[in-house]
């Protein structure tokens, strides 16, 4: 007999955990990407919007990122650490003790 | 002694399948972050080969049926033979051999059922074989693999695209991805690692016991762990570079972000079908994940001709894998000169396949087409060599926006592309004028990125 609820749970398991990483290390590019306060506000007004781009830039602008979201970036990338570690700990039977 | 004789060949065969699952395997973890630059692609090799060495000495624990059921073995059902594994061992070899000439991802483990089907059906009828398992070991998971990955796949490079997307034309970072790369396809290759070289072990042990050189019951000798794990490592190594080439550059252009989403999908999809008990083929989760991360890109678009190619080796993977492997045990069961004649045809065979594959080379160098690998170096140059100077008809500099810019940027990264696949197709028509899979030129619909990246 095939076992649709195995399959269903698998399905489910693998969207949940792939769309975790994949949002929590683009969150921390997001925040590391984020752009200076001051530079939105340069003549008092916020600069115009530009389009909206689906490059692969190697680089973000640094420059004036504000503190909190350099804090926020390292914390994302850190989860994301901890969430490979996870996957070693599910590849390794030795460090499986239950 | 003719015991001896066809266990040592059966030893043989098995490391050397092992060899050709580790290149055949490669490209699942590796193809992706070789496309994007993240790791050269001899690195990307020799960090898969590592972590394919020590994932097969993490898990040692040897299957208790070599076919996972597929064979009533034992009891009331055929008794598995060396004789019958060697003739397994040849078909799954053979058709391995012939997927990777042709740059097709298959899975190793269905090939080694297949050959080990045929082998039982010529011993004991189609009775043999249990259907039940068959359907829903096999049948079930080619279609369910690649679509799994593939919706995982597909969401996770929505996801990634969305959260990276700037709204005020600054740069995104999203190369920053190729970092994250890394990681992800480092726990592919390592989940593989232990998986398959774990397979090799079984079929030795198996022959062992079988052999009465080994206790049943008893898991794999040292030597057995140490050799199946040096020969994945091996065959890792020396990397499949036109599968490589056909999972990064001929289904679809890979980005960083997407190349990310891709592999951390098939991460995800393995891992859970490994701990929640619904088996996946790893190249049918790597394959089905990065048509899925391919559909999820804007701009980007999914080549169905080679995804057609792609399927239909799936579907023939067991019945050819397995017509070998009766034909092989047809001959074996002659006796022992029937083996011999049998390690006789494998072994030109192998030689043939190899010096075949010498007409077109596929290796480090040429296995991604240049502006693929080099986002990084060759893409830089062009794109300061082309912003710097679009001119227009007239000469004149044309005013260029930055959507502009990237378009004209990717259209010579497209024609560059293509110069190289006109080159490569010219010198593979010269040599043999076959019809094996040259390089793969530019994807057709790049002009839709321009209206539809911007929106």
């Amino acid at each position: 007999m095939i076992d649709w609820m195995a399959f269903l749970i698998v399905f489910g398991a693998a969207l949940v955990s792939a769309l975790f990483v994949v949002s929590l290390y683009s969150l921390g590019l997001r925040f590391l990407a984020t752009p200076a306060p001051a530079a939105r506000l340069a003549d008092g007004s916020i600069a115009p919007h530009g389009p909206s781009r689906d490059d692969e830039d190697d680089d973000v602008d640094a420059i004036g990122r504000p503190r909190w979201a350099t804090v926020l970036a390292n914390i994302c990338f850190g989860l994301s650490v901890l969430v490979v570690l996870v996957g070693i700990f599910l590849i390794v039977p030795a460090l499986h003790f239950w | 002694m003719e015991l001896t004789i066809i266990v040592l060949l059966v030893i043989v065969l098995a490391l050397f399948f092992d060899f050709t699952n580790g290149f055949h395997d490669t490209a699942n973890a590796m193809a992706t972050p070789i496309a994007t630059g993240a790791l050269k692609p001899k690195t990307a090799v020799l960090l898969a080969a590592i972590l394919n060495l020590v994932g097969a000495f993490l898990s040692t624990e040897v299957a208790k049926t070599i076919s996972g059921g597929l064979i009533n073995e034992g009891g009331d059902g055929v008794l598995i033979t060396p004789e019958l594994i060697f003739a397994g061992l040849i078909g799954a070899i053979v058709w391995n051999l012939v997927t990777w000439l042709y740059g097709l991802p298959s899975s190793s483990s269905h090939a080694l059922f297949g050959g080990l089907i045929g082998a039982a059906i010529v011993g004991a009828g189609v009775a043999a074989i249990n259907g039940e398992v068959f359907l829903s070991k096999i049948l079930i998971p080619m279609v369910a693999a690649p679509l799994t990955a593939g919706i995982v796949a597909f969401t996770a490079t929505k996801v990634a695209y969305a959260i990276t997307r700037r709204h005020d034309g600054k740069k995104d970072g999203r190369g920053r991805f190729r970092y994250a790369q890394i990681a992800s396809s480092s726990l592919i290759a390592l989940a593989h690692g232990t998986n398959d070289a774990q397979k090799t072990m079984g079929v030795i042990t198996l022959t062992l016991v079988a052999a009465n050189l080994q206790e049943p019951g008893t898991g794999p000798h040292l030597w057995v762990v140490v050799a199946c794990a040096l020969a994945i490592a091996i065959g890792t190594y020396s990397g499949g570079w036109r599968i490589i080439r056909t999972l990064g550059a001929g289904l679809t252009q890979v980005k960083p972000a997407q190349g990310f989403a891709a592999e951390t999908s098939s991460a995800a999809t393995i891992l859970a079908s490994s701990h929640l008990g619904f088996a996946l083929s790893t190249t049918q989760v790597a394959s089905g994940s990065v048509i899925g991360s391919g559909l999820g890109r804007r701009g980007s678009s999914v080549r169905w001709r080679t995804v057609g190619r792609i399927a239909s080796g799936w579907l023939f993977t067991l019945p050819a894998s397995g017509a070998v492997g009766a034909i092989a045990a047809a001959i074996a069961h002659t006796g022992m000169v029937g083996v011999i004649i049998d390690a006789v045809l494998g072994f030109a065979f192998i030689l043939f396949i190899f010096w075949r594959s010498r007409r077109n080379k596929v290796d480090h160098s040429n296995a991604i087409p240049a502006p693929d690998v080099a986002e990084s170096g060759y893409a830089v140059r062009i794109r300061k060599g082309k912003v710097k100077a679009p001119k227009s008809k007239s000469g004149a500099p044309a005013p260029l926006n930055s959507v502009a810019q990237t378009a004209m940027r990717d259209d010579e990264a497209a024609k560059e592309a293509a110069r190289e696949a006109a080159r490569e197709a010219a010198l593979a028509a010269q040599r043999a004028g076959d019809a094996m899979p040259g390089g793969y030129g530019p994807i057709p619909t790049r002009g839709t990125q321009q209206q539809e990246g911007d929106r």
